[in-house]
């Protein structure tokens, strides 16, 4: 047990995660993309897998690009969405850290020894998005398209976990959009709490919770 | 091949006994969606070589009621494929009981104790988890 004060962090000690049973969530973490963040958050859960994320670690001393790797290296699965790049402000500028980022998926794809230990990523990208004028390389991977509502994102997200293979049976996708809100409520009472910096290990565990109350 | 499995009235999911490739995990992904769009749409498995049943083939409406069907000697084609149409009747409310040397058609709730084990435990290391989180 931690010493009184002191917080566990996630994916280490008590709160490591087997590989096989764990999804890097590779997505935006602004403002207007937290209803789509915390949906595919919450189906990663409602489908049996630990959701991970470079927010996890808590510990701004280490770098960003070490948080990362460190995720996507203990996870089996991770999920990524381009939504972000397109041309931003008045220099319309767009982040290219999520393909960066996808790029370390694919490439962890390649290392692995054994078929089954073989990194699998899922790539989503809003309707009409053109990441293969600028990711050309892409072409043939089958992004999977979804229109910018959680309505839309949840099925994506939770019939790709549904067919992996260390998949568990999961809920329907109705069922965890009409829990969904009871989550969304528990994000903002975390917030109220912990303003911009809640902690990852208390956002999952608030799904997890809400998971098992109401599915 | 999106349009077709939407367009159909069920799906057969043949399920081996080794690893699916890319192709077939993004196949039954679309089937399932497909499921989940419309509820008349059975997913009904064909297990070939003692394969395990997967567990997102319980996500039709339809759940255990749906017939499973195991190929029981690849070797008899003709017998195979009357197990498949006798699982795909739906005069009857509950096509299954039959089995043959070639095949045996069931309910998938035959087969669930292993799916609903399986999502039992991972549930319980969730929990586990989350204990762990809250210390």
């Amino acid at each position: 047990m931690a010493a009184r004060g002191v917080r566990e962090h996630f994916g280490q000690g008590k709160l490591a995660v087997v590989p096989s049973k764990a999804v890097f969530i590779n997505c935006p973490y602004d403002l207007e993309f937290e209803p789509t963040f915390d949906a595919i958050l919450f189906a990663t859960v409602c489908c049996g897998f630990i959701p991970r994320s470079a927010l996890e670690s808590g510990n701004t001393a280490e770098a960003r690009m070490n948080r990362i790797l460190d995720g996507i290296f203990s996870s089996k699965y991770s999920i990524h969405d381009l939504s972000r790049c397109r041309g931003e402000g008045s220099e319309q500028l767009a982040r290219f850290n999520m393909p960066l980022e996808l790029g370390m998926a694919m490439a962890r794809r390649f290392m692995a020894a054994h078929k089954s230990e073989q990194h699998d990523w899922l790539l989503l990208v809003p309707e009409g998005h053109v990441y293969l004028k600028f990711v050309s390389d892409l072409a043939g991977f089958d992004p999977m398209r979804y229109d910018g509502r959680t309505e839309s994102v949840v099925p994506k997200v939770m019939s790709w976990l549904a067919t992996r293979p260390d998949a568990v049976q999961t809920p329907t996708p109705k069922e965890v959009l009409s829990a969904l809100p009871a989550f969304q409520v528990e994000r903002a009472r975390l917030r109220h709490e912990w303003g911009d910096n809640i902690p990852w290990a208390d956002l999952v565990l608030a799904a997890i919770e809400i998971f098992q109350r109401v599915l | 091949m999106e349009k077709a499995i939407r367009s159909c009235d069920d799906i057969l999911i043949l399920v081996g006994p080794h690893d699916t490739d890319t192709w077939q995990q993004h196949t039954w992904r679309e089937a399932l969606e497909a499921a989940w769009q419309d509820p008349r749409k059975r997913l009904i498995p064909i297990l070939l070589e003692g394969a395990a049943v997967p567990p997102f083939v319980y996500g039709d409406a339809a759940g255990k009621d749906a017939p499973l069907v195991q190929i029981l000697n690849p070797q008899d084609p003709r017998g195979a494929a009357d197990a498949i149409v006798h699982a795909l009747r739906r005069e009857t409310p509950r096509a299954t009981g039959v089995k043959t040397d070639a095949a045996e058609v069931g309910t998938k709730g035959s087969q669930s104790y292993a799916v609903e084990a399986s999502r039992s435990r991972r549930l319980e290391e969730l929990e586990r988890f989350a204990q762990g989180l809250k210390k």
